[in-house]
């Protein structure tokens, strides 16, 4: 399909590039399985929207390893198109577009894929109730979120990641994108009822106490199926994995959670997941963990919340202090 | 606080007002009060006080009774409008700068470049650029890329390289080309067309990422295809991009087998007008710290191979700098001042000025290219524009260095 509104590339079509070996990130930055990476987090970066935010995961990131990026803005309340039927709540609408430079492997069109979609719809599920849209009668508001630069792991063709287990790039995106878009549904001064944040975890084979690296093979299985010895091995739960890392993550849940109500928005797993032997469901652990990575998400979206009410309150003169909204480095280990 | 009134009478408020309804009683004296944000601690000098007032002379009482003047007053600084002071009893109906700039854009931007000294709503004079900021090669996927910041605008631009294989049968077009394969003086002269022939630079602009009220997702709208064509066809005319590194030949015969397709994405995070200046030096700085891998061509496999280490990864070596500066100009009658020419404008100003000049100046003062309309002009005006533009390139040039280092 041409796009005739864009300009092309030659008609021919171009291939991306084939490399001589295997093409692989190798440096992951060591963490314990419960360590969450640490977030940049930052409000009220695209002035023209009522509220915006940009993340960063992780921080400070080398030029190595690859990093999520994504902004998130909001418009809105703003009065519904005359077209559309009268509503009592306001509407929420989320997109998300991956940039056409934000993936490994083939360049991204610019026309809006099925994966985009699908995230889109999942992100505005997860927002809408935390937003008390019942405030708004007759209008819009609508998150815009677009992702500059992602780990990869999306499960794309040609994303240079064979193996077994399950791709988390995607789970990974769309909860950064739920706290981004969170922080920027606060700055924008829409009521809420709370904040959500997106919190992810995997289950991981281990070896030797540390999480196993390569491939699962020996099992003849794929696509997250069990290798068989799995008696001999650990399997451990680890938060916020990382997509690029070369583990392999058998099962992964992705949480859109509401920390003050403790209330999820939403619930994605990939995977399989089966009781295990102490009895405790393996499902019921994984969310455990996406929620208590979520946990630790909400504590940076705070921050981020905080510097700005204390900017907003130093500008109109209410507070007069120093050093309030330094760099905005909003980190956490 | 003294603040200057400007007032308006309603039937040039008619003419001004856009789609917006006012019902107020037509004798009732309506006075704006925009005072820019920068100025505020000076005094005005006692001519500032412009204070006229309607000749109409209806004598129609207003609901509000007593005073036929009602007082809505407010303090005029953003900053102060959370606390609304009791309103003094006898001052004329006055508005905050944002709605006068709001009810009559073009007598706001008007009377603010008619005080002295002449200031911009934004709080700038009129020949003034945004200050830039740049960072380069932050995007892990991309193989070359910026991030271009001029006040409330920001743009990323990734660069990205694919390849284009010559193989027989994988195409079918046939291109004559006026350059041949040998010689450096053909190649000097042809690479341009060549570049532009194969398509080996694509550039797209995407503004549907919640940067403005006014861009949604989905098709590029006219004004970011327009933009987009005008950064392609300058891209190609001020010739950057040099051919040699885009080549991709077997390495036993010396023959082209490939090329180098170049994907130049830029997005716009933030708009606040004059996205072309900010998204050309975001282009121009993506490929300035492009590095491609180390190709070749491989005759088993019929196909291009890169090396994957990043040590053998090669820097585009784009020729040059070539700098775009803006301009709106806005007439203010004859009397009144004449056209004062904008700098790099905002959202806003573009809003109200329909006179564009656009300027790429080049290294070693030479102009490149210069796009004038929407209005009749002067040369002077021009030339006036050239000298900024020129001025602005050595801004630019010293970011570059700062930024790119020794590589710039």
């Amino acid at each position: 399909m041409t796009d005739r509104r864009r300009i092309n590339g030659p008609p021919e079509g171009t291939t991306p590039l084939e490399f001589l070996t295997g093409f692989t990130h190798q440096s992951v930055i060591k963490r314990s399985p419960t360590t969450l990476r640490k977030i940049f987090l930052k409000t009220s970066l695209t002035p023209p929207a009522t509220g915006s935010a940009f993340l960063e995961l992780p921080t400070p990131s080398s030029p190595s390893t690859p990093t999520l990026k994504l902004t998130a803005s909001v418009y809105g309340p703003r009065p519904l198109p005359s077209a559309t039927a009268f509503s009592p709540n306001a509407r929420l609408t989320a997109e998300l577009k991956f940039s056409p430079f934000s993936t490994p492997g083939r360049r991204r069109g610019y026309i809006r894929d099925g994966v985009e979609r699908d995230l889109s719809a999942q992100l505005s599920l997860a927002l809408v109730k935390s937003v008390d849209v019942g405030k708004y009668p007759k209008s819009a508001i609508d998150v815009f979120v677009s992702v500059l630069d992602c780990e990869g792991g999306l499960g794309d063709p040609g994303d240079g990641k064979g193996g077994g287990g399950v791709e988390v790039g995607l789970m990974g995106v769309l909860a950064a994108a739920i706290s981004c878009a969170s922080a920027a549904i606060a700055d924008a001064g829409i009521e809420c009822f709370d904040l959500v944040a997106g919190g992810v975890a995997g289950a991981m084979l281990e070896r030797d106490g540390d999480v196993e690296v390569g491939r699962v093979g020996e099992g003849g299985d794929s696509g997250g199926a069990r290798p068989r010895g799995e008696h001999a091995r650990k399997v451990t739960l680890v938060l916020d994995p990382s997509p690029a890392g070369d583990y392999v993550i058998l099962a992964a849940a992705a949480v859109g959670y509401m920390a003050a109500k403790d209330e999820l928005t939403l619930v994605w797993t990939k995977g399989s997941m089966s009781p295990s032997s102490d009895g405790t469901e393996e499902t019921e652990r994984l969310i455990d963990g996406a929620i208590r990575a979520a946990i630790g998400v909400r504590l940076v979206i705070n921050e981020a919340i905080k510097e700005r009410w204390l900017l907003g309150l130093n500008e109109i003169g209410l507070i007069k202090e120093k050093g309030v909204g330094g760099d905005g480095d909003t980190a956490m280990d | 606080m003294l603040q200057r009134k400007f007032a308006i009478d309603p039937g040039k408020m008619d003419e001004e007002k856009r789609g917006i309804t006012l019902n107020i009683p037509q004798e009732v004296k309506i006075t704006f009060s925009a005072s820019p944000q920068k100025q505020q601690e000076k005094s005005p000098a006692d001519g500032s006080q412009t204070d006229t007032s309607l000749s109409s002379s209806a004598s129609l009482h207003t609901a509000t009774g007593t005073t036929n003047q009602p007082t809505f007053n407010q303090h005029p600084t953003i900053n102060e409008m959370t606390t609304v002071p009791p309103p003094p009893p006898s001052s004329p109906l006055s508005f905050p700068p944002a709605t006068f700039q709001k009810l009559a854009p073009k007598t706001f931007l008007e009377r603010h470049l008619q005080s002295t000294p002449a200031t911009r709503p934004s709080g700038r004079s009129s020949d003034a650029f945004r200050k830039p900021s740049l960072h380069t090669n932050s995007l892990s996927h991309a193989h070359g890329s910026a991030v271009i910041r001029t006040g409330d605008t920001a743009v990323v631009c990734g660069v990205r390289g694919e390849v284009l294989s010559l193989t027989a049968g994988s195409g079918g077009r046939i291109v004559v080309l006026r350059s041949g394969e040998d010689g450096r003086r053909k190649d000097e002269e042809g690479e341009g067309d060549e570049v532009r022939e194969r398509g080996l630079v694509v550039t797209n602009l995407e503004m549907g990422t919640g940067c403005s009220r006014d861009y949604h997702p989905g098709p590029p709208t006219d004004f970011a295809q327009a933009v987009t064509a005008r950064l392609h066809r300058l891209l190609l005319a001020n010739k950057l991009i040099p051919l040699r590194p885009l080549r991709i030949l077997d390495p036993n015969t010396e023959e082209v087998k490939a090329y180098w397709v170049l994907y130049i994405d830029v997005v716009v995070i933030s708009l606040d007008g004059n996205v072309l200046d900010a998204a050309w030096a975001s282009i121009l700085a993506a490929l300035h710290s492009t590095k491609l891998p180390q190709a070749y061509w491989d005759q088993d496999t019929e196909g291009v191979i890169c090396y994957p280490e990043v040590s053998r990864y090669k820097p585009l070596e784009v020729r040059g700098l070539a700098f775009t500066a803006s301009f709106a100009v806005i007439d203010l009658g004859a009397e009144k001042g004449g056209k004062v020419i904008l700098s790099d404008p905002d959202e806003f100003e573009e809003g109200v000025c329909e006179e564009r000049i656009m300027v790429c100046a080049l290294e070693g003062e030479k102009v490149g290219w210069i796009e004038k309309g929407g209005g009749i002009g002067q040369v002077a005006e021009v030339i006036e524009c050239v000298h900024r533009a020129t001025e602005r390139f050595r801004v630019w040039e010293q970011l570059f260095a700062e930024v790119l280092g020794s590589r710039g």
